[in-house]
């Protein structure tokens, strides 16, 4: 039962980011970035540590300062409007609750700030705490909540404001993963009631393909891909792309006609996506589960089973190519270790380089 | 309305000073209510009409205070110090003549200073570091290699003392300066002649000087020491008082000075504070030796070469 | 863009300007100054001598027995002997002479301005009952100047010292290349930079474990423990230093009852008992880092298989280090401008507090040039140190403080155990010169001694003295914490938060200063800005409020800054996303979160500010007579009755105390409240 309202006040807006460019100092943290984020939609910057998505977001809640380009809600540029006049909500990694004040007062701060009426601040205050179920603690202290509960009232804090605008930064990263999971589809079902635009910043790749209408993978300061999750999961424009999102493999070697040739001489006919001209293609990426274990005549491929890790739904084996080239592959059954089994690859898609390596 | 008239009796408290209104006499003092105590009392009840307010501090804290104060002086007097600190900072103050001067033992041709008291500065053992049969009983067994052993010999620096630079420069005088910097070689210099006079008194160094009053008071209490006035030749130090130029008070202030030197202010002085006059013809406490009878050091070598002297010295 | 803030940053760097920088440029200036040089000649007969111990810049060339040739740089001056005590001295230009007195007078040319002074031996007139020195009673010859074609001729008292002092002084570093080259003053330093290293490593290591312990562990005493180490944070003044003298001195009571062969005096004894005078500092500031620290990150070390010392080492020591840097830092710089401790606990030992002392306020007249000198020495080590303390602060990420808090565990028996022993060794040492002075407090004084009579008559004299001045104590002291509470905080989150290019170091470095100026010297400031002039202060209760505000202003903005590095920016962001303009943000959402900090830095303030006793006496005058003025008037000479002064400073320590006490257990109910 909520007497929340949900109907919006304020409809929710586009974000567009022309030419971003971000500097501290001598780093260039973000590198002429563009993107538009849709009305109403839950937009994920994904990326691994460094790339720039943070800074992104707190560029676009105006904590930082854009060395070029500009950012436009609704068509209105916001360069010069202050933070505190941009009327965004704003959930920080680490809550940010301030601990000298009850649940109450820091959700209520929001609306004091707006000089609403005490008795709609009590109103409002109390429907949004209902909302992320936190009614019975609303005159506790931060200090005595759990960390999902301070989670929950972040969350409130940012949203009684009516932002037509939700930032999100790592809101769930502090948190155990079970606790993850339902929270992050609570968050998913609340932005989607309220209907407003919230942009969700996370270095968890299934975090993001769970929860995402559409998502940019970043890299080192720039966007390397958008597109909904099952673009990026899918079609990843870039080995690095493909080797964030979820599990990679890839196999080192060229295309000759309409083959994939490996660096050791086997050739693969398979079908071949090609994300660059033929003749610059350095490597071949297929997804672990693509991947089938056969040792009739269609298998392409031979290893030796080297590790399996047991995952519950599936295993996951690595297999040892010959020349020393290692596949991960994902199976419903067991494989027994030193094993010796063939393999038949699908399909593939080249790229010009390598991923970056990963530590 | 009565918060504010309030308020701004308040604020005007806060900014004032002392209001100087006629029949008052600011002193800058280097001594505590021990000395000035019994003469201030005499005083007030003589002069009812004048209001004396003591303002207590190290002499040469007071000194650089007047200095600072200079543009716009606060003191109309100071009270305590060494007759060098006085011809140091001579530009500060002005002339007054007590009329018995003539009976004065020290007095300044400019009378920027009068002498308040004196006292000779025997040398003191620590009675608990020394036993008797090594008492000294002349300035040149100071140099005695047995001091070393027995807890030492503590001398005030005389770039931080008028103590120190009287005792120096006499002994420089009347026993040469080979026995002067073999003297000056041998001691721990103090930062100040307190820290001389208590070092003896808690046993930190066996041997000092002192100003006799001193010393004969801690004797009287039993405490650990022993003067002795050296046969061969000792020091005398002048304690004085002077008059600031342009305090606010000039004509209240010269009675207060007037009265210091008066025989009844002397008199105080001896009997009370138990110090020795500088005039002649008031007597010494009972306890002290006649001043004519000792063999005295007079100050020879000015203070700047004292000074030089003894930090070469001390630093070879 | 208005930034309200840059506006107030600007208004605070003018003010500490005009309050600080200004009144002490004369120093720095003073320090580039160099003299003009002097030298001595002593005349007898008709021989004429340099004295060579007394030369300064000035070398003679050449000395006949009838005349000396000095040279300084360029400029070479000779003096011949006259007959009839007349000395002739060859000046160019037209000199102008002036006479200050019977042996003083002014010399003044192009290249000169002497001020000449002779001495004759001093004469002592015995009068009616003695005989003089020589037997007669003459009066000294006076010191006169007559111009003369090609110089001066000066006619003296026999047997004369005449020594000429070069009053024109040109900018030079020549005092900074003296003061380092000179044996005397550079063991001032070393001693210095012994006392104040030694001093805070073993403060620190004392210090940072009592307050770790006091911050995870839930003790019967805790409260008491820290409320009493509030207290020792403060000692009574003067007597303070002295009680360590009268129990472990050469013939103090403890070493006569151990009859050892033992003194505290020396560089062993002012270290031991500046640790005991500086850990308070470093465990005020650390507590306060540790109970703010978020128990997730022990916790997680600990998860990680760390064990309860690893976490302590690894985790809650590095995130706490603003904490205990800070600190340390205001440990080390108490010490590094202690005076009292090396004057009282040392016979000869120098330090730079002490040189300065006795350079600037010697009685018998100091060399200003080399108190200076060294005053610009300290305060360039005293900015290394601040650096040091900024480098090591920036090189810090900010440790996080979240909402949980961390609940006290029940301590082990080791750990009560240790905690116990530390409590009473630390509070035990702190205490040492409260009980001697309260002890000695009941006891007869008589001539600067205490005796072991037990009497009530010093709390009888004690009502004889001045007691308006704890209204003088407590209205300045209460008017300065007020100012450094509200100026404290806003300047520490200037420093942190706004770091401004310009402002906000500046803003740090001037503020600091204070705390390395000697209160003697901080006082002269005042007296040479606010006696004259538009603003006239001198003498006034906002002269000593004013100079206890911005002297004890460090410690609200350094204890301020501490807590400030600890909240993480997005709690400030988050009020920031929410429409709180930045001024609202801070009243709103930073201070309250500073309260802790705030309120160990107003303590310390005005526990520092009413035992305030250097700057004071230069700058209070009655009626505005503060009490530790009133005590120091008892103790102002070896005879003095210091049973008043003990008395009194009992009395001064119950005022302190008893509402600090209630202050504290207020705070701890609140955070009681809170949990």
């Amino acid at each position: 039962m909520t007497n929340f309202d949900t109907r919006r006040a304020s409809e929710p807006v586009s974000v567009e980011m022309s030419s971003v460019a971000v500097r501290f100092g001598e780093l260039l943290a973000l590198k002429s970035v563009d993107l538009t984020v849709r009305p109403g939609e839950l937009f994920t910057l994904l990326g691994p540590s460094g790339c720039g998505k943070t800074t992104l977001l707190r560029s676009i809640a105006g904590f930082n300062c854009l060395a070029e380009g500009h950012i436009r809600f609704n068509g209105r540029n916001v360069d010069q409007l202050q933070p505190w006049n941009r009327n965004i909500g704003f959930v920080f990694q680490n809550y940010a609750l301030w601990p000298t004040k009850t649940i109450f007062e820091n959700v209520a701060y929001g609306l004091r700030m707006r000089k609403v009426p005490r008795d709609e601040i009590v109103r409002r205050v109390a429907g949004v705490l209902d909302l992320v179920e936190l009614g019975e603690v609303a005159s506790q202290y931060p200090g005595q909540l759990s960390g999902g509960m301070q989670q929950r009232a972040a969350l409130a804090r940012a949203v009684v404001i009516d932002p037509p605008l939700l930032l999100l930064d790592e809101p769930l990263s502090n948190l155990d993963a079970k606790l993850r999971v339902t929270l992050r589809r609570g968050i998913r079902e609340m932005l989607v009631r309220l209907g407003l635009t919230a942009i969700y910043v996370t270095h968890d790749q299934e975090e993001a393909l769970d929860i995402s209408d559409r998502i940019a993978v970043m890299n080192r300061g720039r966007v390397a891909q958008v597109g909904t999750p099952r673009e990026i999961y899918d079609q990843p424009d870039s080995s690095f792309v493909a080797d964030f999102v979820g599990k990679a493999n890839f196999i080192e070697g060229r295309v000759v006609g309409k083959s994939f040739v490996t660096r050791t001489g086997t050739r693969l006919d398979v079908p071949l996506r090609l994300a660059c001209e033929a003749s610059n293609v350095r490597c071949a990426f297929i997804r672990p589960e693509d991947i089938e274990i056969r040792s009739d005549a269609r298998s392409q491929l031979r290893g030796t089973v080297e590790g399996t890790s047991y995952f519950g739904s599936f295993f996951q084996h690595r297999i040892a190519l010959e020349g020393g080239q290692k596949l991960f592959v994902q199976t419903r059954t067991h494989l027994d270790l030193g094993r010796v089994t063939g393999m038949q690859i699908p399909h593939l898609t080249g790229y010009p380089e390598l991923p970056p390596s990963q530590d | 309305m009565k918060n504010l008239t309030r308020a701004i009796t308040l604020a005007a408290s806060i900014l004032s000073t002392t209001s100087l209104h006629a029949g008052e006499v600011v002193v800058y003092a280097a001594h505590g209510d021990d000395v000035t105590g019994a003469i201030l009392d005499a005083f007030r009840a003589r002069h009812t009409d004048i209001d004396v307010t003591l303002v207590v501090g190290k002499t040469g804290d007071m000194f650089q205070r007047i200095k600072a104060e200079a543009g716009n002086p606060a003191a109309d007097m100071m009270w305590g110090g060494s007759i060098q600190s006085y011809e140091v900072f001579a530009d500060l103050f002005a002339p007054f003549e007590n009329e018995n001067e003539a009976s004065m033992a020290f007095v300044d041709p400019d009378h920027k200073w009068q002498a308040f008291t004196v006292f000779a500065q025997p040398l003191m053992v620590n009675t608990d570091l020394v036993d008797e049969a090594n008492y000294p009983s002349t300035v040149a067994e100071v140099l005695d290699r047995k001091w070393d052993d027995l807890g030492g010999v503590v001398l005030a620096d005389p770039n931080d003392s008028g103590t120190g630079h009287t005792i120096v420069s006499g002994l420089a005088g009347g026993m040469g300066w080979d026995f002067t910097t073999e003297l000056i070689k041998r001691v721990r210099p103090t930062p100040g002649s307190d820290p001389m006079f208590t070092a003896v008194r808690d046993g930190e160094a066996a041997l000092g000087w002192v100003n006799e009053d001193l010393g004969a008071k801690w004797e009287a209490e039993g405490l650990p020491v022993k003067m002795i006035y050296p046969t061969d030749g000792l020091t005398v130090q002048v304690d004085a008082y002077g008059l600031v130029a342009g305090g606010p008070n000039p004509e209240d202030a010269r009675k207060l000075m007037a009265f210091i030197g008066s025989t009844e202010g002397q008199i105080l002085a001896v009997e009370v504070v138990k110090r020795r006059s500088p005039r002649s013809n008031v007597p010494p406490p009972g306890e002290l030796p006649a001043l004519a009878s000792l063999p005295l050091f007079p100050e020879v070598e000015p203070r700047s070469v004292i000074k030089a002297k003894f930090t070469d010295i001390r630093s070879q | 863009m208005t930034d309200i803030w840059k506006w107030f940053a600007t208004f605070c760097l003018v003010g500490a300007t005009l309050l600080i920088v200004v009144p002490q440029a004369w120093i720095v200036a003073a320090s580039f100054r160099q003299a003009g040089g002097q030298f001595t000649l002593h005349r007898d007969a008709d021989r004429l001598e340099v004295v060579r111990a007394d030369l300064k810049r000035f070398g003679p060339v050449a000395e006949t027995t009838g005349a000396a040739r000095l040279l300084r740089d360029e400029d070479e001056l000779t003096l011949t002997v006259l007959p009839n005590q007349r000395l002739s001295i060859d000046l160019e230009g037209t000199p102008f002479v002036e006479s200050l007195g019977t042996n003083r007078l002014r010399i003044v040319n192009g290249g000169f301005d002497f001020r000449v002074e002779q001495q004759a031996v001093r004469r002592i007139h015995l009068g009616a009952f003695a005989q003089s020195t020589d037997g007669s009673r003459k009066t000294v010859q006076p010191l006169v100047a007559k111009v003369v074609p090609g110089g001066v001729v000066i006619s003296h008292a026999e047997t004369a010292y005449l020594t000429f002092v070069d009053g024109r002084t040109n900018w030079s570093i020549q005092n900074f290349r003296g003061f380092l080259s000179t044996s005397h003053y550079m063991e001032a330093v070393r001693n210095s930079i012994v006392i104040t290293v030694a001093a805070t490593s073993v403060a620190t290591l004392l210090a940072v474990p009592l307050a770790w312990l006091l911050a995870r562990y839930t003790f019967p005493y805790r409260t008491l423990v820290v409320t009493m180490v509030t207290m020792a944070s403060v000692s009574p003044p003067f007597l303070g230093a002295y009680s360590w003298r009268m129990l472990l001195g050469s013939s103090g009571i403890i070493t006569n009852v151990l009859g050892m062969e033992w003194s505290i005096l020396g560089l062993h004894g002012v270290i031991w008992v500046v640790v005991w005078l500086i850990y308070p500092l470093i465990f005020l500031t650390t507590l306060d880092s540790f109970s703010g620290l978020d128990p997730t990150l022990r916790e997680s070390a600990q998860s990680l298989g760390a064990s309860r010392l690893r976490a302590f080492l690894n985790v809650e020591i590095p995130s706490c280090l603003p904490g205990i840097i800070t600190g340390a830092y205001l440990a080390a710089l108490t010490a590094f401008s202690d005076f009292g401790t090396p004057f009282i606990i040392s016979l000869d030992l120098t330090v730079l507090p002490t040189l300065i002392y006795s350079e600037f306020l010697s009685e018998v007249g100091g060399d200003p040039s080399v108190a200076s000198t060294a005053s610009v020495v300290m305060l360039a080590l005293a900015t290394g140190l601040l650096t040091l303390q900024r480098l090591l602060l920036v090189a810090r990420s900010f440790a996080s403080v979240t909402s949980r808090q961390s609940f006290l565990e029940r301590p082990s028996v080791p750990v009560r155990t240790l905690a116990a022993f530390l409590s009473v060794l630390m509070l035990g040492m702190a205490f040492v010169p409260h009980v001697t002075v309260g002890v000695t407090s009941f006891l007869e004084w008589r001539v600067g001694t205490v005796t072991g009579n037990f009497t009530l008559q010093n709390y009888a004299g004690m009502f004889r003295t001045e007691l308006a001045s704890i209204f003088v104590s407590l209205s300045t002291a209460g008017a300065a914490t007020a100012l450094s509470l509200l100026f404290g905080t806003s300047i520490a989150y200037i420093i942190v938060r706004k770091r401004y290019r310009i402002l906000s170091p500046a803003l740090n470095a001037v503020v600091m200063l204070p705390l390395i100026i000697p209160g003697t010297v901080f006082a002269i400031g005042y007296i040479l800005v606010f006696n004259d002039g538009p603003i006239i202060l001198t003498g006034t209760w906002l002269i000593l409020t004013l100079a206890y505000f911005i002297r004890k202003l460090p410690f609200a903005v350094k204890t301020s800054e501490a807590v400030l590095y600890q909240i993480h920016p997005a709690m400030e962001e988050a009020a920031v996303s929410l429409g709180a303009t930045p001024d609202k943000v801070f009243r709103q959402i930073v201070v309250p979160m500073m309260v802790a900090g705030a309120v160990t830095g107003s303590t310390l303030v005005f526990l520092r500010s009413v035992t305030e006793l250097s700057a004071t006496i230069l700058l209070f005058r009655p009626p505005w007579r503060p009490m530790s003025a009133v005590i120091f008037e008892q103790t102002i000479s070896p005879g003095s009755n210091f049973g008043v002064a003990a008395a009194l400073s009992v009395l001064m320590m119950a005022i302190l105390y008893v509402p600090l006490f209630l202050l504290t257990r207020r705070r701890q109910k609140l955070e009681v409240a809170q949990l």
